[in-house]
């Protein structure tokens, strides 16, 4: 490794303010091409690492300008058809969700006295056995 | 890089009023606009600041880009020039390093704008995979680096010296750019 290139990436990676090291670095920088080229590909390389292992900021200022940045605007599409059958089919027949709504609830309602007399019936079972022995 | 069919279309949906689609472009340049700002900024978290950024001027200016140029090339211009209004801000209370980051930022533009213009975001991504391949000493010199661990702290650390981590760090990077280069080919 190019000792130049090692001092400028210390130089750049450090927040040191040394004019006396930074000026002839800065000279070399300026006349020579694949000092530059090799330095830049440093830079790069630093860059994409630093991105890809970070992980994805939430950008607010830019949600309030444009939304919800990593959903697509087919998902909204998507969401909103939904939405849409969603309310036309409880505004079309409105007896015919109620009526399911409180079959369903009456259904839940005799499961549970079943499953409370089950509960009973084998504690009794239990209590039976208990004795017993 | 030439403007992918969905860039043209979300810009003419973008100018035709539907602002939604803005997060098409977002979507498909934050990484690449992430890792040029990462190229010249320490902090991770200075860098999604300054991506942000150049989203939301890019989004109110989005009507002088000529459609037929390079989208990527036009956000890292603002990028550009967002970094250099940063340095000037922050050199308020750093004046020399401000200067020699000025400095070095004009003297690599043309040189950096090549390396990202050749850049694309499927091989920023394959660097993830390339990582995991590195031997683990060069593993633990990129992972500290990332984490903001300077070179003598590392160097401690690795019980080394600071010059083993800074060539360390040389010889890792090569080893990334050899291994996107193979998964691209």
């Amino acid at each position: 490794m190019d000792t130049d290139l090692q001092k400028l990436l210390a130089l750049w990676l450090s927040e040191v303010e040394d004019d006396a090291i930074a000026r002839p670095l800065l000279e070399r920088l300026k006349i020579d091409n694949d000092f530059r080229k090799a330095f830049v590909d440093e830079l790069a390389i630093l860059g994409q690492l630093k991105a890809v292992q970070s992980s994805e900021p939430r950008w607010l200022r830019l949600e309030d300008l444009v939304g919800n940045i990593d959903r697509n605007t087919d998902d909204d599409a998507f969401e909103a058809s939904v939405m849409s059958r969603i309310i036309v089919t409880s505004s079309g027949n409105p007896s015919v969700s109620l009526r399911t709504h409180w079959m369903w609830a009456a259904t839940g309602f005799t499961l549970r006295q079943r499953s409370v007399l089950v509960e009973v019936c084998l504690c009794r079972v239990c209590k039976s056995r208990f004795v017993k022995s | 890089m030439l403007n992918s069919e969905q860039t043209k279309q979300a810009i003419r949906q973008v100018l035709a009023g539907d602002c939604d689609a803005f997060r098409v472009l977002i979507r498909e340049h934050r990484l690449m606009l992430r890792s040029y700002l990462g190229s010249q900024l320490h902090r991770v978290d200075e860098m999604d600041d300054l991506a942000q950024e150049v989203f939301v001027t890019a989004y109110r200016d989005l009507a002088r880009f000529k459609i037929d140029s390079d989208f990527g090339a036009w956000l890292r211009g603002i990028a550009h020039n967002h970094l250099l209004m940063h340095f000037r801000t922050v050199g308020r209370q750093k004046a020399r390093d401000a200067k020699f980051r000025v400095e070095v930022t004009h003297l690599i533009e043309y040189d950096l704008e090549q390396a990202f213009h050749e850049q694309t975001e499927f091989a920023i991504e394959c660097l993830l995979r390339c990582i995991g391949k590195l031997p683990e000493r060069m593993r633990q010199v990129v992972r500290g680096g990332l984490d903001g661990i300077k070179a003598d702290s590392l160097a401690q650390e690795l019980a080394t010296t600071v010059g083993v981590i800074y060539s360390l760090h040389y010889r890792a990077n090569a080893l990334l750019r050899n291994c996107v280069k193979a998964e691209l080919e």
